[in-house]
């Protein structure tokens, strides 16, 4: 937990990071900075990975067959104790999906 | 798109028993106008949706070995699920003590929050309006979400937002081996914006809701 007092601007931080970066490898950084320039490293692959993630799209009859697949690949159970059986019986553990909607519809 | 993947499929059906709830009743859920199985998807955020979707990976004894809140990116999903496949061994050790069980559980979470790609980190930030709703929420009281990182050659400290993988690791570390009846979701999804209104702009009671930027800055979970 962090004091709300102790925030910064974040346009502020972000130009300062991203100023600080260049001359903070020039100068190789002590160790005690490997925690920031981790973080400016992250925000320079965000630029680049992130949005190729956040940019995909997928068509619509590409969801409903993968969806399909997904469905008959194998048992949904809708009961939690119907899962908690079938995990005892495999000794597996169980993945149990909470979400708005319906796997099968509107989600 | 996280679980349709066809890594992430193979492992389901040969690893894991699968199961789904509705949570439309629950009181932590976001608004959402919905989207149809055969309407076109697009990518997002590791943890986007929180408040909509959780996913949590139990023992048959519905102890939680590990829980995810929204979306996730199939590969650091896949990377998760191998992550809780050792937990669930963990878990049914009989040779450790339950004191030992959490502290290794801890162990293992908090790892997590240093040791994955920066790809992963950079999959994992805050969608604009989740961001600058956490910011706002941050001016009047504590939160977990924000670290403060001290810059370089004495120049003070910067507090910034936590990558999502992050924060979800360092909140499960919180909760080691939970029977799932006490797993409190509410507390482990809250981050950003309480509801997603697709941009109307009010809450499920009509209140108004803060405003996030117009633009979006290109570092904007920082």
């Amino acid at each position: 937990m962090i004091s709300p007092t102790r925030s910064f601007p974040p346009q502020l931080a972000c130009a300062l990071l991203v100023t600080l970066a260049p001359a903070a490898v020039a100068a190789q950084a002590p160790a005690a900075d490997a925690k920031v320039m981790r973080t400016v490293g992250a925000a320079m692959m965000e630029a680049a990975a992130a949005p190729s993630f956040q940019n995909l799209i997928v068509s619509g009859a590409k969801v409903r067959s993968a969806t399909h697949r997904l469905l008959g690949d194998m048992t949904w159970h809708r009961r939690l104790d119907q899962a908690v059986a079938a995990a005892r019986a495999q000794n597996k553990p169980i993945v149990w999906v909470q979400a708005l909607g319906e796997l099968r519809g509107l989600t | 798109m996280t679980l349709v993947d066809e890594t992430v499929r193979q492992m389901l059906r040969d690893r894991f028993v699968v199961g789904w709830h509705n949570i439309w009743r629950e009181d932590y859920v976001g608004q959402s106008h919905g989207y149809r199985r055969d309407q076109l998807a697009v990518g997002t955020t590791n943890g986007a949706g929180g408040r909509n979707m959780q996913i949590f990976v139990l023992a048959p004894d519905l102890t939680v070995v590990h829980a995810l809140p929204g979306f996730w990116h199939p590969e650091d999903f896949a990377h998760e699920l191998r992550l809780a496949e050792g937990l669930f061994s963990l878990w049914q050790d009989g040779q450790l003590s339950r004191q030992q069980k959490d502290d290794m559980f801890r162990a293992v979470q908090l790892a997590e929050c240093r040791s994955r790609c920066e790809a992963t980190v950079a999959r994992s930030g805050w969608q604009h309006f989740d961001a600058h709703a956490e910011r706002v929420r941050a001016r009047s009281e504590p939160r977990d979400t924000l670290a403060c990182v001290s810059l370089p050659a004495d120049l003070g400290m910067v507090t910034l937002l936590k990558p999502l993988n992050v924060l979800a690791h360092e909140r499960m570390a919180e909760r080691p081996f939970l029977p799932f009846a006490e797993f409190d979701v509410e507390g482990f999804v809250d981050y950003g914006r309480p509801y997603y209104d697709n941009n109307a702009g009010r809450g499920t009671k009509g209140a108004v809701l803060p405003k996030a930027p117009k633009s979006k800055p290109a570092y904007h979970w920082l």
